[in-house]
């Protein structure tokens, strides 16, 4: 039997056209920020369950930012846990592939929240600003 | 209490020939504590303790055994999480709780000792220290009734993980390393299978032909039986079951080693119950009889393993089971080989070549139809990549199979022998269970 399987593409959620969403696409000179958030020890839907609520997700999202997740959970279990909270988010991916999100999001700063080293080493060698789920993230919940 | 060292109970040498208890010694009970991601440092209910005493209940109650029928107790008494864990496998120096729980013991350790004291076991006799994993340990129960050492005997593997991260605290948590570990360990950590074993896989692709993602149908498939096995992780926990994309696109952990490669350290315990052949008759349930046990420690060239001796060692594995058993690949029904690292199972399934998979053929073998209702059911007990780091589903869905009530993961093909194991190529041990005693 003929073994080796074919490599699927890259994936990453295309984003839905949301209102005011379409402006960060790369090529506006309109720039948001964005936050990416990790799921486990990070997002209280998380195992373990982290310190961000949906309630505070929400928050954040009214605040302008463009949000998304980025886990080792499938991107069909980050779209799931989304739908299921009702929160429409502009990406869904892996843990390592946040320099997607970068390539198709113009943003004037880039944020990734996780909790392990994992997350830092990821955040930094994509050019995200990272931030451990304590209150050093605080400041992201003030008004932009 | 006997030092398990004082007990000359181990079959790790070749040429022992069959197992002089073949058949005599049987398995009647068996018991999972519910699997947890962590214990959360708040209940009680589910300390690493707890969760082994309600293991042996468990496996009392399906044996239809009492306490005081008790008189052998079998419990490995050393962390899963690593020596080295840090906070993963350490309680202090966080403040204790009351008795039972004012030490390490019944928190992130259990022993013999605690478990007679907290069960109130009171007429056991045989309770060693000293103990090693689940792999050699049912080889020391079977072996430990076989002998007339005790009767009836509770083996126990507890499993346990706090916060933190997982064996990469103390020594291996340190920006340098120090003194010998210079050579041995400079990049942290070097004693998982996950560096050890990514070598001589990679040594394999190369020989026989292949690339790493061509395991992804054998890791899909345990994550299926996974999700058959009520008791397990991924079921209880409602893990999505993973596709060709998504591991193929999983994150590298060690190039080619992916993520779905590994399995999920959890804080759970397990529980056997080993007997007479003579008393499992009067016993709840049908007894599962074992045929033969065998353990390995290869002395290792240096600290990088290669193809050529991890054949060679699980080559000998298999010809000391086959050995000690009487039996042949032909005759193993059930095979649950360990699967911490989805990268060394070819190399047991290839050395007890069952169903016929010779050297260099697994990978084609895991193409085809692996599944528990097809003609090939492998590792029908999902393995920790189905169950969670338990260490111990290779051995129940074994006895399950075996009994004919493994319910959904039930194998449509014959199930009158199983061969299951914990273990590392150069390290661990094997056990045949049969559904007769001959």
């Amino acid at each position: 039997m003929e073994v080796g399987l074919h490599r699927a593409a890259p994936i990453l959620t295309i984003p839905l056209p949301l209102k005011g969403r379409e402006a960060n696409i790369k090529g506006d000179t309109s720039l948001a920020k964005l936050i990416s958030f990790d799921i486990d020890g990070t997002l209280e839907t998380g195992d373990p369950p982290g310190r961000i609520t949906m309630v505070m997700v929400r928050q954040v999202q009214a605040l302008g930012y463009i949000i998304g997740s980025c886990s080792d959970r499938t991107v069909s279990h980050q779209k799931r846990m989304w739908q299921q909270h009702g929160i429409e988010v502009a990406f869904t991916v892996l843990k390592h592939r946040l320099d997607e999100v970068k390539a198709q999001y113009a943003a004037e700063h880039y944020v990734h929240i996780g909790d392990t080293n994992m997350d830092k080493y990821h955040a930094e060698l994509h050019g995200f600003t990272y931030y451990f789920p304590d209150n050093s993230i605080d400041h992201l919940w003030e008004p932009i | 209490m006997t030092n398990a060292n004082d007990y000359k109970w181990r079959r790790d040498k070749d040429g022992m020939g069959v197992w002089e208890h073949r058949g005599k010694v049987a398995i009647v009970g068996q018991g999972h504590s519910p699997v947890d991601r962590r214990w959360d440092g708040v209940s009680m209910d589910k300390t690493l303790g707890a969760y082994s005493m309600l293991a042996c209940q468990k496996a009392m109650d399906e044996a239809g055994v009492t306490a005081d029928q008790i008189d052998g107790v079998i419990c490995c008494d050393s962390h899963i999480a690593g020596p080295s864990g840090g906070s993963a496998s350490k309680w202090a120096p966080r403040p204790y709780f009351a008795p039972p729980y004012d030490s390490e013991w019944g928190l992130t350790l259990v022993n013999a000792q605690w478990l007679i004291k907290n069960m109130g076991l009171k007429n056991v006799k045989f309770a060693p220290t000293g103990l090693p994993t689940i792999s050699e340990m049912v080889g020391m129960a079977a072996q430990a009734v076989g002998d007339g050492l005790c009767t009836t005997c509770l083996m126990i593997y507890p499993c346990g993980n706090l916060e933190g991260r997982y064996r990469r605290g103390g020594e291996n948590a340190d920006d340098y390393a120090k003194g010998a570990r210079q050579w041995t360990v400079p990049w942290g950590n070097h004693g998982g299978n996950d560096f050890i074993n990514i070598f001589p896989h990679e040594q394999y692709c190369r020989k026989y032909g292949g690339q790493h993602d061509d395991l992804a149908p054998f890791v899909i498939n345990q994550h299926k039986n996974g999700m058959l096995t009520p008791w397990g992780f991924n079921a209880t926990h409602g893990i999505d079951p993973i596709t060709v994309d998504d591991y193929v696109n999983s994150r590298f952990i060690l190039r080619p080693l992916r993520i779905w490669d590994c399995d999920r350290p959890v804080q759970t315990s397990t529980a056997l119950l080993f007997t007479t052949a003579d008393r499992a008759k009067d016993m709840k349930q049908k007894p599962v009889y074992v045929l033969n046990h065998n353990q390995y420690n290869f002395k290792k060239r240096s600290t990088q393993e290669s193809l050529d001796e991890i054949e060679l060692w699980t080559d000998t594995a298999a010809k000391r089971m086959y050995e000690g058993a009487g039996l042949q690949p032909k005759d193993v029904d059930i095979f649950n080989p360990y699967d911490g690292y989805s990268i060394m199972t070819q190399f047991y399934l290839e050395a007890f070549q069952w169903h016929g998979v010779k050297r260099g053929d697994a990978l084609k073998f895991y193409a085809g139809d692996i599944s528990v209702k097809g003609p090939h059911p492998f590792s029908s007990s999902g393995g920790n990549l189905g169950t969670g780091r338990t260490r111990s589903a290779m051995y129940t869905d074994s006895i399950e199979q075996l009994r004919g009530t493994a319910g959904a993961r039930q194998v449509t093909v014959r199930a009158e022998t199983a061969l299951a194991a914990f273990t590392t190529p150069s390290n661990g041990g094997w056990i045949m269970l049969g559904k007769h005693p001959s």
